[in-house]
């Protein structure tokens, strides 16, 4: 059994489940995963700040709306970082196996 | 539905229950008077309030109104004399009696202008309850997320 | 980005500035209801919702920074005196009215604080790879 981690993970992500060979799908997969969390991030960031403009402004016609927003941000951001870290992790333990 | 105009609604419904309450204090203060300056007697004073056209249920929901409180208020409010026949009294010894005897007194119910400061009250503190539960939920919301 | 530094973007110099009104518009409004029963007393306003509605399609595009920051920096708020109000001779400051104010202002000021932080703390797990 080959351990991949990259398509360990892969597997979980239900729009990854393909059923064709892992090694030739996942990998770009997982990277295309990655840039579109990354620009959804930012996407919703830009939202969150818009909206705390708008209540600087003095709109406050949606305050919950601009908390939820703030909230959804932070928790998209805190993945893809989480992602980060996870993926740093297993390089690291890659490179430190002994050959 | 805009946070401020929460408060700009009670504070107008608030307004609304100061008047009422001075007009009945007046009433209740002028109840055993017979003659002012103009010969005539006391009328009893009535509000009368009407929502503002302007000011409609749909508009509040869509939340396209932000009321200045002061300018452009909820209701107008008009302070009318009410135009019942006043009270005679028997009293012949009075300044004031008429050639039969009679005194003419405001048509002022001392019992019912109490019973109408009771519902002031009541409603006076509604609206202060409404304002400040508005502000709770306001904080409340501010709260989404948890502490961090 | 030529910001002039890591926590001062132009979202936070405007809620700060924004905070900064608040601020002055309580002084104001508890100095007007103080003074609800004195004769021939002039209230005091605050400046700042107007200037901010002039300058409001500026400060919220995001393409030029530098004319949004001028915007902003244009925007001050200060304090204004407005003609006393008499009806019937009597003063007509509305207590109730001054008090729904304040309240607004106190929640704005409370939501603006609390939006600023979470802003920040997004930020901040940023800056510390995967923390709080």
């Amino acid at each position: 059994m080959s351990i991949d981690p990259v398509t360990m993970v892969a597997a979980t992500l239900p729009e990854l489940r393909t059923g064709t060979t892992h090694n030739e799908v996942a990998q770009p997969s997982f990277t295309d995963w990655l840039t579109q969390q990354v620009a959804a991030t930012n996407d919703l960031v830009i939202q969150a700040d818009d909206g705390v403009r708008k209540l600087a402004l003095g709109e406050t016609d949606n305050l919950h709306q601009v908390m939820i927003s703030l909230e959804k941000a932070k928790l998209s951001f805190e993945l893809i970082v989480q992602v980060r870290n996870k993926l740093l992790d297993a390089y690291q333990d890659l490179m430190r196996m002994s050959i | 539905m805009n946070m401020f105009a929460a408060f700009d609604i009670s504070a107008a419904g608030m307004n609304l229950e100061r008047t009422r309450l001075d007009v009945a204090a007046v009433n209740l203060a002028n109840a055993n008077t017979t003659q002012g300056p103009d010969g005539q007697v006391f009328k009893p004073l009535r509000v009368v309030a009407h929502p503002n056209a302007a000011y409609t249920f749909d508009m509040m929901l869509n939340g396209m109104q932000r009321l200045a409180t002061g300018s452009a208020t909820a209701f107008s409010v008009v302070v009318e004399p009410d135009d019942a026949p006043p009270r005679l009294v028997y009293e012949p010894g009075h300044p004031d009696a008429n050639e039969k005897g009679f005194v003419a007194y405001p048509n002022i119910s001392p019992v019912s202008e109490m019973v109408k400061l009771i519902g002031i009250t009541r409603a006076y503190e509604a609206n202060v309850r409404a304002m400040n539960i508005a502000k709770s939920m306001a904080l409340k919301a501010l709260e989404i997320g948890g502490d961090r | 980005m030529n910001d002039m530094g890591i926590a001062s973007s132009l979202t936070s110099s405007l809620v700060m500035r924004a905070l900064d009104a608040a601020t002055l518009r309580h002084a104001a409004q508890a100095q007007n209801i103080s003074n609800a029963a004195t004769p021939g007393y002039r209230p005091l306003q605050v400046n700042f919702e107007q200037q901010l509605t002039m300058a409001r399609s500026q400060l919220l595009a995001r393409d030029d920074e530098s004319a949004s920051r001028r915007a902003l920096n244009s925007v001050q708020p200060r304090i204004e005196e407005l003609p006393a109000t008499t009806v019937n001779g009597n003063d007509t400051i509305k207590i109730d009215a001054e008090v729904a104010k304040m309240m607004q202002n106190a929640v704005y000021y409370q939501s603006l604080l609390t939006a600023l932080g979470k802003n920040g703390s997004i930020l901040r797990m940023a800056v510390r790879g995967g923390g709080g």
